[in-house]
């Protein structure tokens, strides 16, 4: 068994680690930025360690000195959380190279599921469906053309090495196919170092379903059912939950074998996510996820599992814990991410101090968090603030707990995209389960905020006028400060 | 059962899709009562104008009339007829639904125009990060009104829309399409004179 953990990570994931490591009994070593100095992670770890300011590539991102600090103060395992270095085979090879415990599959598995040229024709070869496309990477000349013909319009030209949305185009006829790979290609090799882009069929407004599953160093997997993350913009998720309504009991039992079979295939060892375009009835392979997710824990309020928890004990060379005939699923579970983002400003991130924070309660409600009153948001990290997380005996139950649950956060001194859950909770295509891709722009869904938001100041002046109450303007600046200011311009 | 709470809101969003978000034309002498307030709403900060002796409010060309019903413990207001708000006081916060919010607001200060280079009466849209002009919505000679997309700049991914805080004239644009921008570039410049005639 693992004694002494150091997790790669900050915000809520390195939390929700240090939560179950301390399940456990096992100690924590976190690592903060000097940007993170206030965090909570850096309090609630049993030793925090900084590792300088500066961007990420000087701290999160530096495999030396994360290896250096797990090396200095007698860390046995290594977790990396998600984001940052968590699907680096080079980070992974690094930790097991020193002689540490990495919780995740091996540096070989994360190569060869990162390739999504190759994690394609795996997934092929087990029978998972995939959509068509090209084999191999493509140059922008004649044959490519053939391909994408072949394929048939729209298109997708996607970087090999991409991730997370980047580095994908649509391209819907002939004409434009050709600048469309050279420019990807350009932007794929600034963005992720590697020029190589490949052409995949476009699924129009699908939706996003991806399959848990959690394997141990002894062949045996399980997988945990699926989640469904239609709701999303830019490609980052926004709302997940679990079971989705799309898919029936028979569809979850075969893609559920099919996940099984490939994390078999290529010798998979702790937990992984596979995902999946779903449309009209059909599934089609997206990419495998090589970590633990933002959204495992919709998946944990339906099973009852710890996904964390059990990471560690699988690296820790134990026996899965469950068979799958231990995974049950009960109600409905529901999550939101809380982002400092701004759906009033078309979701630009926001930073500053968060003044007030109150926290929602009661049954089925979780909130994943590392934010408290008074903390400041960082500009230099993504903007999760948090994760609301709400089940419920069925999908009605937890969408309203989760309504009620958003009227009661409360978050203060900065724009979050709070009002942004709850109007697509009370959607009426959201409510049916019509989701897709594209319900954000489908439903119309930024400018109700906007008209909601000044009804709002509407009614809160209206009343303040009439009170009489006089409520100061949050101050910025001390007296002294603008006078000073004032002296110094001679502005007055 | 959808949940009342859930199928209020459900009922309001389906209505805004079927109305079509005009705005009026106002009289030109009406808004003379109105004051200009800067707002802080849940961190993010407004204007409205505010014509103390109606309790009209105008919000992106929207008028709002809220009643204020005292109700003891709080207040009741009752937004564009339909949509209806619970406020309180307490322990110097307010709270909105039940749920705490930060709300504050001062009477606008008129801005000291700065001379810039091309003088009080000209504004520049300029590029706030690094990007592409993907989209140009104005050409030299149009009029604009405030709030009006003037380019659209994609960076980082992001559609982002420049749009102008002054009603004017397209004086001049310096850039077309595709074009990359740098932080602060100049994109257009508009001549805000023609209010005054």
């Amino acid at each position: 068994m693992i004694q002494k953990l150091l997790i790669a990570n900050r915000g809520e994931i390195a939390l929700r680690i240090i939560r179950a490591a301390k399940t456990l009994g096992v100690e924590t070593i976190a690592v903060y930025s000097e940007q993170d100095r206030h965090s909570s992670h850096v309090k609630m770890a049993d030793l925090a360690i900084n590792i300088g300011g500066g961007p990420a590539s000087n701290n999160y991102l530096s495999i030396e000195k994360l290896i250096d600090v797990a090396e200095k103060h007698e860390a046995d395992s290594v977790h990396p959380g998600y984001g940052f270095l968590a699907e680096s085979p080079e980070f992974a090879e690094a930790v097991v190279k020193a002689g540490f415990k990495w919780v995740g599959p091996s540096a070989e598995v994360i190569q060869k599921l990162g390739d999504k040229l190759t994690s394609r024709s795996i997934a092929e070869k087990v029978g998972v469906p995939t959509t068509s496309g090209s084999p191999d990477p493509v140059l922008p000349n004649e044959d490519a053309k053939k391909i994408a013909k072949e394929i048939g319009y729209p298109v997708m030209i996607k970087a090999s090495y991409g991730g997370g949305g980047m580095g994908i185009q649509v391209v819907r006829s002939e004409d434009e196919l050709l600048p469309t790979i050279e420019k990807t290609s350009k932007q794929a090799q600034a963005a992720f170092g590697n020029p190589e882009v490949f052409i995949e069929k476009f699924i129009e407004k699908p939706r996003h379903i991806e399959f848990q599953f959690m394997a141990d160093k002894r062949g045996n997997v399980v997988h945990l059912g699926e989640r469904e993350c239609s709701i999303q913009r830019r490609h980052q998720k926004l709302i997940e939950e679990a079971p989705s309504m799309a898919i029936n009991e028979e569809e979850r039992e075969k893609m559920g074998k099919l996940v099984k079979k490939l994390a078999k295939y290529v010798g998979y060892e702790n937990a992984g996510t596979a995902e999946f375009l779903y449309k009209d009835g059909q599934f089609y392979f997206n990419e495998v996820n090589t970590r633990i997710q933002v959204e495992h824990p919709v998946t944990e309020m339906i099973t009852g599992k710890d996904l964390v928890l059990e990471q560690l004990l699988v690296a820790s060379g134990k026996r899965l814990s469950w068979k799958q005939k231990d995974i049950a699923f009960n109600g409905h579970a529901i999550e939101l991410r809380i982002n400092a983002e701004d759906p009033l400003q078309n979701f630009a991130p926001t930073a500053g101090k968060i003044e007030q924070l109150s926290i929602p309660g009661g049954p089925g409600v979780r909130f994943d968090s590392h934010i408290y009153s008074g903390y400041t948001i960082p500009r230099e990290y993504d903007s999760l603030l948090g994760k609301l997380i709400i089940w419920g005996e069925n999908r009605n139950q937890s969408t309203a707990r989760a309504f009620i649950a958003m009227t009661e956060l409360a978050i203060t001194g900065v724009p979050t995209n709070l009002p942004f859950h709850r109007v697509a909770i009370a959607n009426k295509n959201f409510q049916k389960g019509n989701l897709n891709t594209h319900f954000i722009e489908d439903n119309l869904i930024l400018p109700y905020i906007r008209a909601a938001y000044n009804r709002r100041v509407a009614a809160l002046f209206a009343t303040q006028m009439k009170t009489r109450k006089v409520f100061l303007p949050i101050r910025e600046q001390s007296n002294w400060r603008r006078v000073a200011l004032k002296e110094m311009t001679r502005r007055y | 059962m959808t949940h009342p709470a859930i199928k209020k809101s459900m009922e309001a969003q389906e209505k805004l899709k079927k109305q079509s978000h005009e705005k009026v034309e106002l009289p030109k002498d009406y808004l003379k009562e109105f004051k200009s307030y800067d707002i802080v709403f849940t961190g993010r900060k407004s204007t409205l104008l505010y014509n103390e002796k109606t309790g009209e409010i105008i919000i992106d060309g929207q008028i709002y009339k809220p009643q204020v019903i005292d109700c003891g413990s709080h207040y009741e207001i009752k937004v564009l007829g339909k949509h209806s708000y619970n406020v309180s006081y307490s322990e110097g916060h307010i709270f909105l639904d039940g749920r705490m919010v930060d709300f504050s607001f001062t009477p606008s200060v008129p801005k000291l125009k700065r001379k810039g280079k091309h003088g009080a009466n000209k504004i520049e849209i300029r590029s706030p990060l690094p990007g592409v002009i993907v989209g140009l919505h104005v050409k030299e000679g149009d009029i604009v009104k405030q709030g009006d997309k003037i380019a659209t700049l994609e960076a980082m991914k992001m559609q982002n829309e420049l749009v102008t805080d002054q009603d004017g004239i397209v004086e001049k644009i310096h850039i077309k399409i595709n074009d990359q921008t740098e932080t602060n570039q100049i994109i257009a410049l508009i001549n805000t004179k023609i209010e005054s005639n």
